[in-house]
């Protein structure tokens, strides 16, 4: 039996789920903060890219910065990594280019990731490898997966046979950690639309990693 | 049920309840085994996805390879605004002192002649016949000083006539049109220096050669006599507009407002458009389109003219420009300002 605290020690989970000391004895499991990676681009950074006399000089802290979100989206939809490495260069180097003409950058992640995203949807239309798999033409195979060791591998496979659509706002959502209201803002969609999506790829990885939970459990 | 379940499970881990939703929430977990069943479940794969998340790194190559692939600071066309006044307080400058120099270089000719011999005089009566005459005439050159035609108004010309052997021609009147003095000039002295940085021009067709200098832009414009009425000219320069750009500002878009300069070039028609007899200076215009380093422009522009030594002038005007940037996102400016130009006729 459950029983929900407010006072959780646990702040950050840079791993698989830990509880803190008091809901562990209390055998809690609410508080675990799902946060992922940060990343925070601090106002002076941001300044001086914006600024073009210093902008070349912060543009590698810009990059460290960012980078591992831009990396990680396009990782997860292209699930190539060379392709997440192309994707990631060529983002920052529009993100440059963009700086260079003299424009600014407010909000520097959903910007990177609009970039990043637009490559990756051109990637998938020029090779024209696409298959649009609905959620119930994606079957899970047990078997694969038991012979996976590595939770992580599971997850990774488990994330590539969600549906582009829906993949792409989950991973905006779980990866990069963005609102449901500025992923909508990003893909010119509803953010009840963003919200249906996360859902319904929420319950193909619940299919998909049942097996794992249970292990887990 | 379940399915709601699971969507008020998901509301609870965004902590998107509200106090009475939350207690409720809490309630049903107190008491539902399988709501907390399903809750540990669904949080076991959400930490699942973000430990994911959490071993995930760029190759470390890469971040060389983006930093590398940058263009050089030195190729790009943006400058400080400091870099940007002084580029065009410098243009404007180099504009002047080449009409100047211009000017300098024809009365320094002139002074082969003893300074004693050379006298100035009121011209008295209007010809152009005395420009022809004197050119056919042996052994005669009439010269025509830069600070001579002051006005090509109705007003009478102060002109200083010599011959290089020494005699002195009567006092002329020189009385014509703008245009019948710049061709009666431009004939005799084909072969002289007029231009920028020294560069004989006498090859260009005849045209005006003029620099630009406003607000936010520097240029330089080449017209040629190409019609009857008007002038084909292209100008190339820089340009500096304010700039609006769109980003994303927690979810939200936002109009960012910055400024830039870019390199431009054009091609247009130039013309009078107005010829105000009551203020006797006739008012141009010009039109062109061109490009920029960021899209397309469309330039339009109204000129006066101040000062009028015949050969150059000093105009004043506003300038309006229409411009298009193509860049990461589609943005357009329509901007208006002043400037000034000066023109310098070759040949």
């Amino acid at each position: 039996m459950f029983t929900p605290v407010s006072n959780c020690n646990v702040t950050s989970v840079a791993g698989w789920p830990v509880k803190c000391d008091v809901c562990l004895h209390s055998g809690v499991y609410t508080c675990y903060v799902l946060t992922p990676p940060a990343h925070i681009v601090p106002t002076e950074l941001l300044c001086a890219v914006n600024n073009p006399a210093t902008r070349d000089a912060s543009f590698a802290e810009f990059y460290d910065a960012l980078s591992r979100h831009v990396y990680m989206y396009a990782l997860r939809m292209t699930s190539n990594e060379l392709d997440a490495s192309d994707v990631t260069q060529e983002t920052f180097i529009r993100v440059h280019a963009h700086l260079v003409r003299g424009n600014t950058i407010v909000d520097p992640l959903p910007f990177c990731l609009m970039i990043a995203r637009q490559r990756v949807i051109n990637m998938h239309r020029d090779r024209k490898v696409t298959v649009e798999l609905d959620e119930q033409h994606s079957t899970v195979d047990p078997y694969i997966d038991i012979e996976r060791e590595d939770i992580r591998e599971h997850v990774e496979h488990a994330v590539a046979r969600l549906p582009v659509l829906l993949r792409d706002a989950f991973v905006l959502r779980y990866y990069d950690g963005l609102s449901y209201e500025t992923i909508a803002t990003m893909i010119s969609e509803s953010a009840g639309t963003v919200r249906m999506r996360v859902h319904r790829a929420k319950a193909i990885l619940r299919q998909s990693l049942a097996h794992l939970v249970r292990e887990k459990s | 049920m379940r399915a709601s379940a699971h969507i008020l499970i998901q509301r609870y881990l965004d902590g998107e309840l509200s106090e009475l939703e939350l207690q409720a929430f809490l309630q049903d977990l107190s008491q539902s085994p399988e709501l907390a069943s399903m809750l540990e479940q669904e949080v076991n794969i959400e930490a699942a996805i973000i430990n994911d998340a959490y071993s995930i790194e760029p190759p470390a190559e890469l971040r060389a390879a983006v930093l590398q692939s940058l263009p050089d600071v030195g190729s790009s066309w943006t400058l400080s605004v400091v870099g940007q006044m002084a580029l065009s307080i410098a243009m404007g400058g180099v504009f002047l002192l080449t009409s100047l120099v211009s000017i300098g270089t024809n009365s320094m000719r002139r002074v082969d002649a003893p300074a004693s011999k050379v006298a100035p005089v009121i011209a008295t009566s209007a010809s152009s016949r005395a420009v022809e005459h004197s050119r056919s005439a042996p052994g005669r050159v009439l010269s025509i000083d830069a600070s001579i035609p002051r006005s090509f108004s109705s007003r009478d010309v102060v002109a200083d006539v010599e011959s290089a052997d020494v005699l002195v021609e009567p006092t002329r009147h020189v009385h014509m049109p703008f245009e019948t003095l710049q061709r009666s000039w431009g004939e005799q002295h084909s072969d002289r220096f007029l231009g920028l940085g020294g560069a004989s021009v006498s090859s260009l067709p005849t045209g005006l050669f003029g620099g630009m200098v406003g607000t936010s832009m520097v240029s330089l414009r080449y017209e040629l006599d190409l019609l009857e009425d008007s002038q084909v000219f292209v100008e190339a320069g820089g340009l500096q507009q304010p700039r609006t750009s769109t980003a994303y500002v927690n979810g939200a878009t936002a109009s960012v407002i910055s400024s830039g300069i870019s390199p431009f070039v054009s091609i247009g028609i130039a013309g009078s458009v107005l010829d105000l007899d009551m203020l006797g200076r006739p008012i141009s215009g010009a039109a062109s389109i061109g490009v920029t380093s960021a899209g397309p422009i469309a330039i339009a522009d109204v000129s006066a003219p101040i000062i009028d030594l015949g050969h150059t002038t000093l105009d004043v005007g506003v300038r309006f420009s229409a411009r298009f940037d193509l860049g990461s996102r589609s943005t357009s400016s329509v901007s208006a300002a002043p400037f000034i130009r000066v023109g310098i006729p070759l040949r």
